[in-house]
């Protein structure tokens, strides 16, 4: 039964970990848009402040 | 043939007409299904991409050297700062389609200024995020109107961010109650796996651990409700749920706190997950973008063009063009309309003609005439190209401001749910059986009458009502949008069923709102349309896009000197002809006429009516069979009771020259259960009426007044809506007798002794688990319905 004092702590921190990134997701708006992202990444997106280069 | 009846006994049986066919050709542009027949787009966003399609169209937009006026505009209103950023809010149509999410998440990538868009698809917001030195709102604005997304900006104050934030909250507790719950769950099976000693009461203290959050932080909504609740004296399902919660921990605080093992932080934490869970899905069910409308919201663009008279200190007094919002429009302005703006003040006609389109008040998209010197009434649509106004009224005291203004929310009384009751009536039960247990049975001690007194309130605690309800609604909600119909209030299921009367506005709402070709002399070829459709070609007259509309679009003609003649049509001259398309002198009240001349010389007459809407027919014959039918119309008398007549309604239940006002007064006088409208004029019919449509086409406004919203022009699919409510209100009854049954039998069990806190424990998920499988397996005919639906 000694396994029990690493196997529990162990369980804790996995919840409280799954349980803090939630809490973080959901306070930074990782849910606000969950449309757009998806199709933004598919276009021949430039970095902000890049320059057009000739072609 | 589909039946259905009535609960009370009382049957009636209503006939569905048609069993609805599915196959309609889909949208040219991204395959998904047209929302009006026959049309070859889903949405105006596909005709517009469709039609502009072109290799420009992924080319990125500089972004501008200066700041236009009209940007600085916006940010003084609508600009919020957050860091070195600026956003800007806008409320834009919800998006039907794919191609529209396409177009939409390019605006990104087109727009270099643009830091960062974000779609809040539950309101329909678009975030805009510029940094604070280069910001250029309008440029992006505009693109979204040519998107045909019908953009408006939103003042990002208190309540957006309120509305956001709860939203935000919900989501959270939610997911972190979830997170409590199955831990507690996962260090609750040992426990009945018969784990003993120390880490009996290790585990114990990790349930309660998780159990505290759930305890202090998600069940806080629910005491608020409750308390609520009981200061306004009313009934609410929350009441008897927090009562049994709160009896239920404080039973289990003290248990672990003395050394007892009675635990119920697994069940009770469950039921609270299950409980955010269905109504979190009920809320995400329904519709949400749209708020009730400001006055600012009937006008597409926040600023006008006015001159304003400066008298100052010189003798000659000059005219100063300014930009001003609404709510700075002074009297003796002049405010210079521009085609298809809607008018904030009233004001008199300074120009020398200009044709205006007053559906605010009658519900006509036809506009009318209005010469020089005629008073022009705030709402009113400018339909030419130009006029000048002068201010005689300034906005907050218009008649429409009046109108915009009853539409306040009224103090209305809650309603009270039948899970309510109930479950108001299962904690009266628990309280009473207790109380004859502790009377009647005293010699069992009291630590075992407190257990037993426990035991009843775990397992009668109306938890398990008070999710199916929302549940069943949800599923119902889900299935109206498959149907045709978006929801917006879940409660109107209830109210559905109670249907007798029913009225209807009359132009957009039975009538398409388009006009189509009546009758035509001679015989029209395609020489002729051809001609028509080139000289109209100029014009944005309705009569010139129903005419588009009608003939679909044709290589056209060049015409030369091509002109709009204010009021009575087009002229231009053709292969060396000279042609003139104008309103026919002869007055007819159902009926459009245009003459086309030839070099001054008739030689063709065209007749225009309003088109009935599509399926009117059938629907119609259903509605009669079982309804008493109504007009109410803002339509002149004569030809309201024209229609009347050719669709058979009786003569007395049909109403014309109905002002807003009026047609409230109406409604108020015959009662109906059901309105269908679709204009601003039917804005306060549609808040008074107790279930409220708002036909395919209405205007934002009385959408956001209305209950449900129809997504196709089909109203003979609204029979299939009623038959839901029917079928939901058989499912609702089915869970109530479950769980009725369940909690009594176990109730009675556990004030004999039968029930072991730890089994009281176990049957509460299991009622849960019975009432999810009934409110999912649903009824056949729901089954039928989703089927029909999916196939």
């Amino acid at each position: 039964m000694n396994i029990m004092f690493l196997l529990i702590p162990i369980a804790l921190l996995l919840a409280g970990s799954f349980m803090a990134a939630f809490y973080w997701a959901s306070k930074n708006g990782q849910w606000d848009d969950l449309d757009l992202p998806q199709y933004k990444m598919l276009l021949d997106h430039k970095q902000k402040g890049e320059k057009n280069e000739p072609q | 043939m589909n039946h259905f009846g009535i609960f009370d006994g009382t049957s009636i049986e209503l006939q569905i007409c048609r069993v609805k066919e599915f196959s309609i050709p889909l949208c040219q542009f991204c395959e998904a299904q047209p929302a009006l027949p026959g049309d070859i787009y889903c949405c105006a966003g596909c005709r517009v991409l469709d039609q502009n399609h072109t290799d420009e169209s992924d080319t990125r937009i500089a972004t501008p050297t200066e700041k236009s006026e009209e940007d600085v505009m916006i940010y003084s209103s609508f600009a919020k700062k957050i860091g070195n950023n600026i956003e800007f809010k806008c409320r834009v149509d919800p998006l039907a389609c794919e191609a529209c999410l396409q177009s939409l998440a390019a605006i990104n990538d087109r727009f270099p200024a643009l830091i960062n868009l974000k779609w809040d698809r539950e309101r329909s917001l678009l975030s805009l995020i510029f940094t604070k030195d280069n910001y250029f709102p309008s440029l992006i604005f505009n693109h979204l109107k040519d998107l045909s997304l019908n953009p408006q900006w939103v003042k990002i104050n208190e309540d957006t961010e309120k509305s956001y934030n709860s939203q935000q909250k919900k989501l959270l507790r939610l997911g972190l109650t979830g997170a409590f719950a199955g831990n507690i769950m996962l260090f609750a099976v040992p426990v009945y796996g018969g784990l003993s000693g120390e880490w009996l009461r290790i585990f114990e203290w990790i349930q309660f651990a998780f159990f505290l959050p759930v305890f202090f932080w998600s069940a806080v909504p629910f005491y608020r409700t409750a308390f609520v609740s009981l200061k306004l004296k009313t009934l609410n399902v929350d009441i008897p749920l927090t009562f049994a919660f709160i009896v239920g921990s404080i039973f289990s605080f003290y248990q672990i706190f003395t050394g007892g093992h009675a635990l119920y932080f697994d069940s009770l934490s469950g039921f609270f997950f299950l409980i955010l869970s269905s109504r979190y899905l009920l809320e995400s069910s329904i519709e949400k973008y749209l708020i009730r409308p400001q006055f600012s919201d009937f006008f597409e663009k926040s600023f006008f063009n006015i001159l304003r008279i400066d008298t100052g200190s010189h003798a000659n007094s000059s005219e100063i063009p300014i930009l001003a919002s609404w709510q700075d429009i002074q009297i003796n302005d002049i405010i210079i309309a521009k085609r298809n703006e809607r008018l904030p003040v009233d004001g008199i006609l300074i120009d020398r003609g200009a044709e205006f389109e007053t559906a605010w008040m009658n519900g006509e998209s036809h506009p009318v005439l209005r010469l020089r010197g005629s008073e022009i009434s705030a709402g009113s649509r400018l339909v030419s190209n130009q006029a000048k106004i002068q201010v005689t009224k300034t906005a907050k005291d218009t008649e429409f401001a009046k109108l915009i203004e009853q539409l306040e929310p009224s103090s209305e009384k809650l309603r009270v749910t039948t899970e309510a009751k109930i479950g108001t009536g299962l904690v009266i039960f628990c309280f009473l059986s207790a109380a004859l247990l502790f009377i009647f049975a005293p010699q069992l001690g009291a630590t075992e009458l407190l257990k037993r007194s426990i035991a009843i309130f775990i397992v009668a605690c109306p938890c398990a009502i008070s999710f199916a309800a929302p549940l069943s609604r949800a599923r119902a909600n889900h299935l109206a949008r498959k149907i045709g119909f978006w929801v917006r209030d879940p409660e109107i299921w209830s109210r559905l069923q109670n249907i007798k009367k029913i009225a209807f506005d009359k132009t957009g709402t039975l009538t398409s709102g388009q006009l189509k070709l009546a009758h035509h002399s001679p015989l029209i070829d395609d020489h002729w349309k051809k001609i028509i459709l080139s000289l109209e070609n100029i014009s944005q007259h309705p009569i010139a896009e129903s005419l588009r509309k009608t003939w679909g679009e044709m290589s056209l003609f060049e015409v030369k000197n091509a002109q709009e003649i204010l009021g009575l049509g087009v002229q231009g001259e053709i292969s060396g002809n000279n042609y003139r398309i104008q309103k026919s002198t002869a007055i007819d009240s159902t009926h459009i006429s245009l003459e086309l001349y030839q070099n001054d010389e008739k030689v063709l007459e065209l007749s225009l009516t309003e088109e009935a809407r599509h399926s009117l027919t059938s629907a119609l014959e259903f509605f009669k069979k079982n309804f008493e039918l109504f007009i109410i119309s803002g339509d002149r008398q004569k030809k309201v009771q024209q229609f009347a007549q050719q669709h058979n309604f009786i003569a007395q239940n049909v109403f014309g020259d109905l002002n807003p006002q009026k047609k409230l007064e109406t409604l108020k006088k015959i009662e109906p259960d059901l309105y269908f409208g679709d204009g601003t004029n039917d804005l306060l019919a549609l808040k008074y009426a107790p279930v409220s449509v708002a036909a395919l086409g209405a205007c934002r406004e009385a959408q956001s007044s209305s209950d449900i919203l129809m997504l196709k022009a089909d109203i003979d699919l609204v029979p299939e809506l009623i038959e839901l409510s029917f079928e939901i209100k058989k499912i609702n009854r089915r869970n109530f007798i479950l769980a009725l049954t369940y909690n009594l039998a176990s109730a009675i069990a556990a004030i004999m002794g039968l029930v072991h806190p730890l089994v009281a424990a176990l049957l509460m998920p299991i009622a849960s688990l019975t009432l999810l499988g009934s409110t999912f397996m649903a009824t056949s005919k729901v089954r039928e319905i989703e089927k029909r639906i999916t196939t």
